[in-house]
C-alpha cells in the first residue's frame, strides 16, 4: 500500500521548489489517491483498464506525486513541474503525460468526461470502472448537475465519484461562498448511491469503494469529509489553497510528515 | 431540394451500415438536427443526453477514447455557446469527435436571434486543433460526411449545416478533397469566396451582374486553402467574401488574414456587419441584411464600380 504521507512529501517538495501550485487540495486527496493507485491499475494505457478523472485539476500535484512514488516519472521530470517544456503542466494534460486519463482544469467538466468513459467501458464490455474526483467548491458549476442528472439514466454502476468535501475553495469557506447543504439529500434525490465517509480513513474508503463496485444499477457518489492541508497542522487552514510555504514553513512541514 | 442538415442525416445512416463505430449523442433536437432516423435504426448507438450541451460535449470527449466516431448535434448557436467546454474537453484534449451545428445563419428566421448560429465559425476557428467545415449543397454534404466518418480524425471537427433547402450545384462525380477550395466558375474581374448555403445565391448574383467573376466554394474554413486564395487574388483585381455569418471572425476574416500576410488585395466582406439581426421570414432577412442574390449582385456592381 502506498503511504499517503510520502505523496504529501512529494507534493510539498514540488510546490516549495517551484514556488507555485496547490498544496491544500492535493493534501486532502492523499489517502484516496494512495488507495486507488494501490488497488487499481490506473496507469495502463489499455482501453479496458480502469480510469481516473481528476476533475479538480488544480490538485494535479497529488497525481504527479503518486506517479513519482510508483517510479513512472523521474526526479528530472518532477523537477520540471510547472516549468517550460515539461510534461508536468500546471493542470493535467493527458496529451503531455500519458498516464493521465483526462485534460482538466476548467472546473465542472470532468464528471461529464467520466460519464463518457464509464459508457465507453460498458460498450466495449470492460468489467472495469471509472473513478472521478470533484472538488466541493467545484460542484457549484452547473455542468456537474447536468452530469449528476444523467448518469443514473444510463445505469452507470461502473462510475464512482468522490467529492473532496474539505470545506474551502479559492476565496474561503464553501459554506460562505455558496453552501452545498443538504448535499447528501440532493445527490440522493438525483437517484445515486450515496455514501458518506471520512476521506482520510483507509478502512472507510475501502468499504465505500467496494460498496460502489458491488452496486448493480446505480452510479455511486462517495462524499469524503476531508481536511484541506491534512497531515501538517499549520497547513490545515483554507489560506493554503494556493499558498507556497517559505523555507522555515517547508522544513517544519517535512518534519511533521516524517 | 433538401437542406444540408437532411443530407447529413441521410449519410449518417448510410455510413452507419458499414461502420459500427459511429455513435450519436443528442441534446434533444434530434428531429431538427436530423439524427432521429439514426436513433430509430440504431437505438443502441444513439444516446439522448437531454438539453445539456456541455454535458454532451464532455461525454463525447470521454467516449472518443474508446475508438468510436462520436457525432454530437445541436443548433450551431447552442453548441458553440459552450465555448469553454469545447475549448478544454475537446480542443485542448484533442478529442477526435464531430460536432455538428445546424440552423446556421439567418435561415431559422421567425425564431429569431437566439436560435441563429451567427458567430460559430469565429468561435470554433479560434481554437487550436479544431477543423471547421461547411458544405454548400446536399451532395457536397454527403461526400464530406462520408469522408469524415470513414477517416481517422486527429482532432475535433466542427461541421456547420443549414436549415433551408438548397439547390444542387454538383453531381454524383463530386469528390470531396479535404482542405481544397472548389472553383465553381472562373473569372478575372473579381474573386468571390463563399462558404455554405449561399453558394447558389452567389452564382445567381454573378450571372445577373454580367461581370466576369470567379466563384470559389470554400468547404473547409480551417485549415484554409491558401493556395487557391493566393491564385485568385493574383488573377483578379479584387476579392469578395460571402457568408451567412458575422463578418467578424468568419470566412471574410480568414481570407483577409491570408491576403494581409501574403498578398495584400482589396477585399469586401459580405455578411452580418457586427450586429444582431431579428425575427422574420428568412428571404426577407437575407434581403434586408445583404445576403439575397439581389443584394449580393448590387454589392458586386458597387465594388467593381
Amino acid at each position: 500500500m502506498i503511504n499517503p504521507n510520502n505523496l504529501r512529501k512529494h507534493v510539498l517538495r514540488m510546490v516549495y521548489e517551484k514556488r507555485s501550485g496547490h498544496i491544500g487540495g492535493s493534501f486532502s486527496l492523499a489517502e484516496i489517491i494512495a488507495y486507488l493507485y494501490s488497488n487499481f491499475d490506473l496507469t495502463s494505457n489499455d482501453k479496458n483498464a480502469p480510469k481516473l478523472i481528476l476533475s479538480k485539476g488544480h490538485a494535479v500535484p497529488i497525481l504527479y506525486a503518486v506517479l513519482y512514488e510508483l517510479g513512472l516519472i523521474t526526479d528530472e521530470e518532477i523537477s520540471l513541474f510547472r516549468e517550460i517544456n515539461s510534461p508536468l503542466q500546471g493542470h493535467p494534460d493527458k496529451n503531455k503525460l500519458k498516464y493521465l486519463h483526462a485534460t482538466t482544469g476548467s472546473l465542472g467538466q470532468g464528471l461529464s468526461i467520466a460519464i463518457g468513459h464509464a459508457l465507453g467501458l460498458k460498450i466495449i464490455s470492460s468489467p472495469n470502472s471509472c473513478f472521478c474526483i470533484v472538488g466541493d467548491g467545484e460542484i457549484q458549476e452547473g455542468q456537474i448537475w447536468e452530469a449528476f442528472m444523467l448518469a443514473p439514466k444510463f445505469k452507470l454502476n461502473n462510475l464512482i465519484v468522490f467529492i473532496d468535501y474539505n470545506g474551502s475553495q479559492n476565496d474561503g469557506f464553501v459554506k460562505n461562498t455558496l453552501d452545498l447543504e443538504p448535499i447528501t439529500e440532493k445527490i440522493l434525490a438525483f437517484n445515486w448511491n450515496v455514501i458518506s465517509i471520512c476521506g482520510h480513513n483507509m478502512d472507510e474508503i475501502d468499504a465505500a469503494v467496494k460498496n460502489g463496485l458491488n452496486n448493480k444499477e446505480k452510479p455511486t457518489c462517495i462524499l469524503m469529509k476531508t481536511q484541506k492541508g491534512k497531515g501538517v497542522t499549520f497547513l490545515e487552514d483554507p489560506i493554503w489553497h494556493a499558498k507556497v510555504p517559505n523555507e522555515e514553513e517547508y522544513l517544519k512541514a517535512v518534519e511533521e510528515l516524517k | 431540394m433538401i437542406a444540408t442538415r437532411d443530407a447529413f442525416g441521410n449519410q449518417l445512416i448510410k455510413s452507419a451500415k458499414t461502420n459500427d463505430k459511429i455513435l450519436v449523442l443528442s441534446a434533444d433536437l434530434s428531429k431538427a438536427t436530423k439524427t432521429e432516423n439514426f436513433s430509430k435504426e440504431y437505438p443502441n448507438r444513439f444516446f439522448e443526453i437531454g438539453i445539456a450541451e456541455s454535458n454532451m460535449i464532455g461525454i463525447g470527449s470521454g467516449l472518443s477514447e474508446y475508438g468510436f466516431k462520436v457525432v454530437m448535434t445541436s443548433f450551431a448557436s447552442f453548441l458553440t455557446g459552450k465555448y469553454d467546454v469545447i475549448r478544454v474537453s475537446l480542443a485542448y484534449s484533442n478529442a477526435p469527435v464531430i460536432l455538428v451545428g445546424t440552423h446556421a445563419g439567418l435561415a431559422i428566421g421567425k425564431d429569431g436571434v437566439t436560435q441563429m448560429g451567427l458567430e460559430d465559425i469565429s468561435l470554433m476557428r479560434s481554437l487550436p486543433n479544431m477543423q471547421v467545415l461547411q458544405p454548400a449543397t446536399p451532395i457536397e454534404t454527403e461526400k464530406m460526411v462520408e469522408y469524415i466518418l470513414d477517416s481517422n480524425l486527429d482532432g475535433p471537427v466542427y461541421l456547420r449545416l443549414g436549415r433551408q433547402p438548397v439547390s444542387e450545384i454538383f453531381d454524383e462525380n463530386y469528390e470531396f478533397i479535404p482542405n481544397k477550395g472548389i472553383v465553381c466558375k472562373d473569372g478575372n474581374e473579381l474573386a468571390i469566396f463563399v462558404t455554405g448555403c449561399l453558394l447558389d445565391e452567389v452564382l445567381k448574383a454573378v450571372e445577373n451582374s454580367k461581370k466576369n467573376c470567379a466563384v470559389i466554394n470554400i468547404h473547409t474554413i480551417k485549415p484554409i486553402d491558401k493556395e487557391i486564395i493566393l491564385k485568385f487574388s493574383k488573377q483578379c483585381k479584387k476579392v469578395m467574401t460571402v457568408e451567412d455569418h458575422s463578418i467578424v471572425g468568419g470566412l471574410g476574416s480568414t481570407i483577409s488574414e491570408v491576403l494581409s500576410d501574403e498578398n495584400p488585395t482589396l477585399l469586401k466582406r459580405i455578411g452580418l456587419n457586427d450586429i444582431f439581426p431579428e425575427s422574420g421570414v428568412p428571404s426577407e432577412l437575407w434581403e434586408k441584411y445583404g445576403l439575397s442574390s439581389n443584394r449580393i449582385e448590387k454589392s458586386i456592381l458597387e465594388f467593381l464600380d
